[in-house]
């Protein structure tokens, strides 16, 4: 395992220093610099000033020497200063990670309820009503957009139950009641799709179980049917389903993009988006590093926790 | 470098005079077989009648739309639905049926370029990387890795942000978020395939690497990758909407449905039918792509 664990960490490294490459070149490649963006398009600026301000972000040095400078600076831990708004990148990651964080933890929550209850509730009463059902159901959650939904959503709460959900962010710590009811229609919209992959994959991997001569045996020898199916059956079909959960919730760390530019929420989705509209490299690249850095530790987990779950996987 | 072709019948059969037919032969029956199996399945029926239907409207859109998307009715602005305008007419007095029907030549473009263009090089890279194996296969992986480090939606937003908005930047965006993927898809099964006998065996009949890759191997693990294919391909267009949402594809006044829904949210109160009928027909497509790929998957690759 700690061998395992070496290469893992090793392999991430390289893929890493790989995306501060490609992330580095893309941002260059693009037209345009800061220096455009922070003068507008239709002011008038003499040359001298332009070639000024470029001097003062660096901008006029060769790709490799800015390049190197913000490796050098990366290694001493710092992510740099957002070029637009004179913060720390790290303090600007710090104010919008928590929305980001509580945003994914309830969409994987909402995901793990609906997809493991509808999947089983599927697999045990097979072909009947309610399968078919979740069945169309889940087909349905994978084939809606998730503006789309949010927005149909709020057009059935205001017109019909006529409350509108509030729109305008509130810190949970400053009001957590306030916060779960602004948080609830993005993480369900969220949720959705990933829910509906979940209920598929439980459905398949209960009806194999189910199948297998060790539940005819527990059923035979006189077990109550709930013991059987809880226990006995999702136990066992247990890894396929951690699987699935863990690419959703890499899966859903990125779509929070979509959700926070829909709901308003200031996460660190929308701060990529920002920081590349204003041309702000330091804001870009290294919020684009530290989203990797979460995405790969989630896989990472998860490869692990096979491991403990299913003792007969060893790396 | 392959080895000098021995003489006579059996290099005849390497250069694939005989083996190569037959076997293109059998995968023909073999792709009929699984159609037709695919096609009975009432779910995939639907499925392809919907999927057909959107390609119709796209193809024909001239014919089939009642307006010109651009036509404005000053009599009829923020109209709701009725039989003057079926799905109703937005603030411009613009049909919004009309709108939909020629939104779905933007989703329909993408998502089929984006997706025919990563199948096309993430397969070649796939198939490369998993044949040759070795540095090649080793530096392909890596280079791979980079783009899966980043969660799939993000990187389409980043790069369609990074390039600006356009039709193009969407398809650009989609085909490097699925890129990987397809190279992934066909790496693995190449790997499997060839360790096999009969891949030895034409090679030792003197058929070229290349020959044996593109004409051995890949007829027998391009099932998992079209299913692959069909499944990305309802993927594109929910991304392409997403982008178009987002202001980063197809930009007004031509429309699309991901923007007609970022329009129509402004007036969400006062004209919810702007919002639900391109909503409507994303979800429709959507599903309908899925039935066929869920069709497809249950015939061409059992063990998924």
């Amino acid at each position: 395992m700690g061998r395992y664990l070496l290469v893992r960490l090793y392999s991430m490294a390289v893929t890493l220093l790989g995306l501060t490459v490609l992330t580095f070149l893309m941002l260059r490649l693009i037209p345009g610099t800061v220096v455009e963006q922070m003068i507008g398009a239709d002011a008038i600026v003499s040359e001298a000033m332009v070639a000024q301000l470029k001097a003062f972000f660096g901008l006029d040095q060769p790709w490799y020497v800015q390049y190197g400078r913000w490796m050098g600076s990366l290694l001493q831990g710092d992510l740099g200063t957002s070029w637009r708004t004179g913060k720390p990148v790290v303090q600007l990651i710090a104010e919008r990670l928590p929305v980001t964080l509580e945003l994914t933890a309830f969409a994987v929550a909402v995901a793990i309820m609906l997809g493991v209850v509808a999947g089983v509730v599927s697999s045990v009463r097979r072909d009947r009503a309610v399968d078919n059902i979740t069945r169309v159901g889940a087909l349905l959650g994978l084939s809606v957009p998730v503006f789309w939904q949010g927005t149909m959503l709020i057009l059935f709460l205001s017109i019909y139950l006529r409350w509108m959900p509030p729109v305008v962010w509130v810190d949970f710590f400053a009001d957590p009641l306030r916060n779960l009811t602004i948080m609830l229609l993005p993480a369900l919209c969220l949720g959705t799709a990933s829910a509906a992959n979940i209920a598929r994959t439980t459905r398949a991997c209960m009806l194999d179980v189910l199948g297998s001569e060790y539940i005819r045996t527990a059923a035979a020898k006189g077990l109550r049917p709930r013991l059987v199916v809880l226990k006995h059956a999702l136990r066992n079909a247990m890894i396929p389903i951690v699987t699935v959960v863990g690419l959703q919730i890499g899966i859903l760390l990125g779509g929070t993009v979509v959700v926070e530019e829909v709901f308003t929420l200031p996460g660190v989705g929308r701060l990529v988006l920002w920081s590349i509209y204003q041309r702000d490299y330091p804001l870009t690249q290294s919020t684009i590093l530290f989203v990797a850095v979460m995405f790969m530790t989630v896989n990472l987990a998860v490869d692990l926790l096979y491991a403990y779950l299913d003792p007969r996987i060893r790396y | 470098m392959s080895a000098p072709a021995p003489p006579g019948l059996l290099a005849d059969a390497a250069a694939d005079g005989g083996l190569g037919a037959r076997r293109a032969a059998t995968s023909r029956t073999r792709w009929g077989r699984a159609l037709r199996r695919a096609t009975r399945n009432t779910l995939v029926g639907l499925g392809l009648l919907g999927a057909l239907l959107v390609v119709g409207l796209a193809l024909f859109a001239n014919a089939l739309a009642p307006h010109a998307p651009d036509e404005q009715n000053f009599d009829l602005i923020e109209s709701r639905p009725s039989a003057a305008a079926v799905f109703g007419t937005d603030r411009f007095g613009r049909d919004v049926l009309s709108r939909v029907i020629h939104g779905a030549r933007i989703s329909l473009y993408v998502a089929i370029t984006s997706i025919a263009a990563s199948m096309a090089v993430g397969g070649a890279l796939g198939l490369t990387a998993g044949y040759l194996g070795g540095t090649i296969d080793n530096a392909i992986n890596r280079v791979l890795d980079v783009f899966f480090s980043i969660p799939g939606l993000l990187l389409a937003v980043g790069i369609a942000a990074l390039r600006g908005p356009g039709v193009n930047s969407a398809v650009l965006a989609i085909a490097i978020v699925y890129t990987p993927i397809f190279a992934r898809v066909m790496r693995g099964p190449v790997l499997a395939e060839r360790a096999k006998d009969y891949v030895e065996a034409v090679r030792a009949l003197g058929a070229t690497r290349l020959a044996v890759a593109l004409k051995h191997i890949l007829p027998n693990v391009i099932s998992p990758f079209v299913v692959q294919g069909t499944v990305a391909l309802s993927q594109a267009i929910l991304i392409e909407a997403s982008l178009s949402y987002l202001g980063l594809s197809a930009q007004p006044p031509t429309p699309s449905w991901g923007n007609m829904l970022n329009e129509g949210r402004t007036y969400l109160e006062t004209a919810p039918w702007i919002s639900v009928f391109p909503g409507l027909a994303i979800m429709l497509t959507v599903l309908a792509f899925n039935l066929i790929g869920d069709g497809l998957r249950d015939v061409l690759d059992p063990s998924s």
